[in-house]
């Protein structure tokens, strides 16, 4: 690497005087700049590639926590309205179970309850901060409460509609 | 060619074979780096495809099997209550009718559980500690085809039919009161002046609710009038007529010839929801409308049928009471794996809803 701009260096010290030390001094100048070049656009390139992917990265895991949360939600909201549609039969002892993940996309999760017309089920991952919020109709009156993502059990106890950790 | 670390003794001062390690490096690193990247974006990946599948396997909770036994259990019990009523036990008989009541709530009940099973569920209804009250059935034998007036057993047109009838808890305490009128028996009246049509009324000593059926004057078919409770006579109003031979008045039910009738609601305020007061049950121009009728009234607490103007043993031709059940309680349970259910529920077929 190093022998191949000597022929080209030699023909243009030949025209001037000769003065080799400095026409060395330059070819060595030229062989960092362009080593340190080399390695800032290859540093500046890849890094332009990590942080693109990275933060493609990002917005998927995004996007792939506020579905799956999504999915729970509704799929809770559907359970507390059956329970709903069950008390409204005349149950006088009401539990519904359901089975969802402890953690989506690689972080946990809460499950917010909040009643009112109509009441609302709000969960937030606790990596990410993305929150969905979904309606859940019901005639009976439903229980404020708070937990963490996972098995649930919605029981009618007390006139009111509960969600609680199973 | 290259390493990701760098080897003891070759950083030693030899700066030509020392380049080539750290250049590789810078790659190495990246591509590690952008392996990580597309692992974490295969492993996202595989969340949303997880995510689509909880998202449809999902079938709910099954809370329409439930709803489904629930009413298989009401159904199937009025059914039978309604049959074993029917059979017209003597006097004495109560303990047997409840008796054979029990038996085919039993058999219904296994039956019922063997299907629940079949879907994964446990399903009970507890027939032990079934609850009954205490009813009359009161029933003249007439139909369309060969009618009887709508009159006492001694032949009178305004007459008592049962007094002092009692409400309990949400439940009514007249049930299943249904008559099949032939239409030319019938009086030729009109909402405004229905005085002299056959006419049931429910009073409490205070108000009193009528309902008049009649062949209406104008059009010839078969009309029913209410007159609210606490209203003049002048409120009266039709609320729903059917052209034809014959008609079924379902009073409690609220339907005529099968049409759901919605302003004919048994009672009204003098036996709904809103009051606690016993009623008494009266007809009135029964020489007026002709057919067959059953009904079956409350007897628990003070309420009884009136003795003198029904037969207690079954006759041919004029009105009798026989021992019936008029409603029974029972819990019943379904557990699934993802719901459980319990509810005491009560069963008296043909109850008016309020």
């Amino acid at each position: 690497m190093t022998d191949s701009p000597r022929p080209l260096d030699g023909s243009t010290a030949s025209s001037s005087s000769p003065t080799r030390p400095q026409g060395s001094r330059d070819r060595a100048t030229a062989t960092t700049l362009s080593y340190v070049l080399t390695l800032g656009i290859t540093a500046l390139l890849i890094s332009g590639l990590l942080v693109a992917a990275g933060g493609a990265v990002e917005s998927q895991r995004e996007d792939t926590t506020r579905e799956a949360m999504a999915v729970v939600g509704q799929q809770l909201s559907a359970r507390l309205m059956a329970a709903d549609r069950l008390v409204a039969a005349g149950g006088s002892e009401v539990t519904v179970r359901g089975t969802y993940p402890e953690t989506v996309a690689g972080s946990t999760y809460s499950i917010a309850v909040e009643p009112g017309s109509p009441t609302t089920i709000e969960l937030t991952a606790t990596g990410t901060r993305v929150s969905v919020t979904v309606a859940a109709p019901t005639r009976t009156p439903v229980a404020e409460t708070t937990l963490s993502g996972g098995d649930i059990e919605i029981v009618y106890a007390g006139g009111e509609l509960e969600v609680r950790a199973a | 060619m290259a390493d990701l670390r760098v080897k003891l003794g070759s950083d030693g001062g030899n700066e030509g074979s020392g380049d080539e390690p750290d250049r590789g490096q810078l790659v190495l690193v990246a591509g590690f780096a952008l392996a990580v990247v597309l692992v974490a974006l295969v492993l996202l990946a595989n969340t949303a495809i997880f995510t689509e599948n909880l998202a449809t396997r999902d079938n709910g909770v099954g809370e329409r099997d439930v709803l489904g036994y629930r009413s298989s259990v009401v159904d199937g019990a009025g059914g039978i209550v309604d049959r074993e009523n029917a059979v017209e036990y003597a006097d004495g008989e109560r303990d047997l009718l409840e008796g054979n009541v029990s038996d085919g709530l039993a058999a219904l009940d296994s039956q019922l559980r063997e299907s629940a099973g079949r879907n994964a569920a446990s399903a009970r209804a507890d027939m032990e500690s079934a609850a009954f009250t205490n009813g009359s059935l009161v029933r003249q034998n007439g139909t369309a085809a060969d009618p009887r007036q709508f009159t006492s057993t001694g032949s009178a047109e305004n007459w008592t039919v049962a007094t002092d009838l009692e409400r309990a808890g949400d439940g009514n305490a007249t049930r299943a009161f249904v008559a099949v009128v032939n239409t030319s028996s019938l009086a030729n009246a009109s909402a405004s002046d229905p005085t002299d049509a056959f006419h049931v009324v429910v009073t409490n000593g205070t108000e009193s609710w009528h309902a008049y059926v009649y062949e209406n004057g104008s059009s010839g078919a078969v009309a029913v009038a209410v007159k609210s409770a606490g209203e003049p006579a002048s409120a009266t109003t039709q609320v729903c007529s059917v052209s034809a031979p014959n008609a079924t008045v379902d009073f409690t039910g609220g339907s005529l010839g099968g049409v759901d009738c919605p302003g004919l609601a048994f009672g009204g305020d003098v036996a709904g929801s809103a009051t606690t007061d016993g009623y008494d049950v009266l007809v009135r121009n029964g020489d007026r409308a002709a057919g067959g009728y059953d009904l079956t009234v409350r007897t628990a607490g003070s309420g009884s049928v009136s003795a003198g103007n029904v037969s207690a043993t079954p006759s041919a031709d004029e009105p009798y009471s026989v021992p019936a059940v008029y409603a029974i309680e029972f819990p019943i349970e379904y557990r699934t794996s993802e719901v459980t259910y319990a509810e005491t529920v009560r069963v008296a077929p043909g109850e008016r809803d309020d």
